[in-house]
């Protein structure tokens, strides 16, 4: 790696054990380094998403409003909900579960697509998941202000509950985070993993309430839903649009439980594994 | 801070799998059937307890023949490979010389490549842009350097990585096969250019099938020959001894 002075400095001894400790320290300076570098991959990955239309940058953020507002109408005349307070339902739900699949399916590739880089140039590993997630939360956020204004137009309430948002989305995006580490070092070794990911994906996309209130259920389904860990991040981004209340401790304390899990298990393997992935790309 | 090179029983280990591009259904398969054949794969050592000290006034020259290991070593000195065994320290300002415009992006222009491969090297925008002026300059692009480098020939290509990469002047510069880009004028220019940087470089780390640049350059060379260092040391010897072997196979 390279310090602020630009002194090379390549310090390894294969017979040390390196622990979390030296993990984390190492990637903080390095991340600190090579914060432009990152900044810059996020950047022109989102300038090249929005540059092959006419309108753009526009296009982004019209696609997925379109869908979802064809969503509601559906789905809110199936269930005979008026369509105001089914839209805001449906998108307090669905906008967190974009962010969940966009990132963890891009994510899992993300070390993957960085061969080029990798094979020919010293960088940190841990900078290409890391622009997965800092793209996919860039994209929610532009979603997030249209949706707003749509919502607001189309008459819904929103609450003071909403100042809970940023807490709510920091959660979500270390959640993912941990998640992303995780796939990034698998999918390497297992190469089909991404595919088995989409289809794991579609179908716990069903076992979550977002097409669906929750009130919907009940017994044995109800019980399998509670399995399915990204149900509490889109109960706490329902309370906290949706319901417009703040919520209670037990939906804050499952989060954070999930997060830490989810992060421990990610540097864990990434920190493991991190140095043998050169040599199976 | 003093510059130097510590490679002690450096090993690189590199795995041929049966199967390269293993999957999660195939590892099932196997795990069901009993097959252990897809999962085989063969250790070889790129590196073999390479054993090695670079200090300042040392201008090395690598020789062998393909696959002796010439390349990994650099990349392991440079940080991309860690070694399975042994330890490395590197101190110094490095440039290394190879895989040159490795982090272009294509679909944008040159300039603001420039700026994305400094950010590569760990520069930030206020820095590169002192340097643009120079590199521009330099690369002798003009007007082309605001186009999307995807409509660059290969020798204004080369140019602008060239120019990128030798904008410092290192205190460790590594070449790996001296390359010329672009029309007489700027190879020329760029040989200049190089010839510039090796005087001042404190070590010069120098790979090359050529053995003439090599006795020009180096007051060290090391012979490889399958991960292991068969001669270190003088030149006319290491070469005399290099060419036996290329004779050999011949």
């Amino acid at each position: 790696m390279i310090d602020r002075n630009h002194q090379f400095v390549n310090d390894f001894d294969a017979s040390k054990q390196r622990g979390l400790i030296d993990f984390v320290s190492r990637n903080v300076r390095e991340l600190n380094v090579y914060r432009y570098a990152l900044y810059n991959f996020v950047s022109t990955n989102l300038s090249s998403r929005y540059r092959r239309s006419t309108i753009g940058f526009l296009w982004s953020l019209l696609n997925p409003l379109f869908t979802m507002v064809i969503m509601a109408l559906v789905f809110s005349s199936l269930y005979k909900l008026p369509f105001s307070q089914f839209s805001l339902y449906l998108f307090s739900g669905l906008l967190p579960w974009n962010l969940i699949t966009a990132s963890l399916l891009g994510g899992s590739m993300s070390i993957i697509n960085a061969e080029s880089y990798l094979k020919k140039v010293y960088l940190p590993k841990i900078i290409f998941p890391l622009v997965t997630l800092g793209v996919e939360i860039t994209n929610f956020l532009f979603s997030l202000i249209s949706l707003f204004i749509l919502s607001l137009f189309f008459g819904a309430e929103l609450g003071w509950s909403i100042l809970l948002l940023p807490l709510a989305l920091l959660l979500l995006a270390l959640f993912i985070l941990g998640g992303i580490l995780l796939l990034s070092i698998l999918t390497v070794f297992f190469r089909d993993l991404s595919h088995i990911l989409q289809i794991a994906l579609l179908g716990l996309f069903y076992l979550t309430p977002i097409l669906y209130p929750t009130s919907l259920l009940s017994g044995n389904l109800l019980n399998l839903i509670k399995l399915n860990p990204f149900y509490y991040f889109i109960n706490l981004f329902h309370l906290i649009v949706y319901e417009a209340t703040f919520p209670g401790w037990s939906e804050w304390v499952a989060c954070i439980v999930l997060t830490v899990l989810s992060l421990t298990l990610g540097v864990l393997v990434f920190q493991k594994k991190e140095q043998d992935v050169i040599y199976r790309l | 801070m003093s510059v130097y090179i510590k490679l002690d029983r450096v090993s690189v280990k590199f795995r041929i799998y049966h199967n390269p591009s293993p999957s999660l259904k195939d590892t099932a398969v196997n795990w069901v059937t009993g097959n252990k054949k897809l999962n085989d794969y063969r250790d070889f050592f790129a590196l073999h307890e390479i054993t090695l000290n670079i200090n300042p006034g040392d201008r090395v020259g690598f020789v062998g023949l393909n696959g002796a290991g010439k390349s990994t070593l650099l990349k392991t000195i440079s940080g991309i490979y860690k070694p399975h065994q042994g330890k490395i320290s590197v101190v110094g300002r490095i440039t290394p010389l190879m895989e040159l415009g490795a982090g272009f992006d294509l679909e944008q222009t040159g300039r603001k490549n420039i700026f994305l491969n400094g950010a590569l090297l760990g520069f930030s925008p206020a820095e590169m842009a002192e340097k643009e002026a120079k590199i521009a300059e330099f690369s002798e692009l003009g007007d082309f350097l605001d186009l999307p480098v995807k409509y660059y020939s290969s020798g204004m290509y080369g140019r602008l990585a060239f120019s990128i990469a030798t904008m410092t002047q290192p205190e460790i510069l590594m070449i790996d096969e001296v390359f010329a880009t672009g029309d007489g004028h700027f190879v020329e220019k760029s040989t200049q250019r190089i010839q510039q940087m090796v005087e001042k470089s404190s070590i010069l780390i120098v790979v090359s099938h050529d053995s003439n640049q090599i006795l020009r350059l180096c007051n060290r060379v090391i012979l490889l020959d399958h991960g292991n260092i068969i001669l270190d040391g003088d030149p006319q010897e290491t070469i005399a001894q290099y060419k036996q072997k290329l004779a050999s196979i011949r």
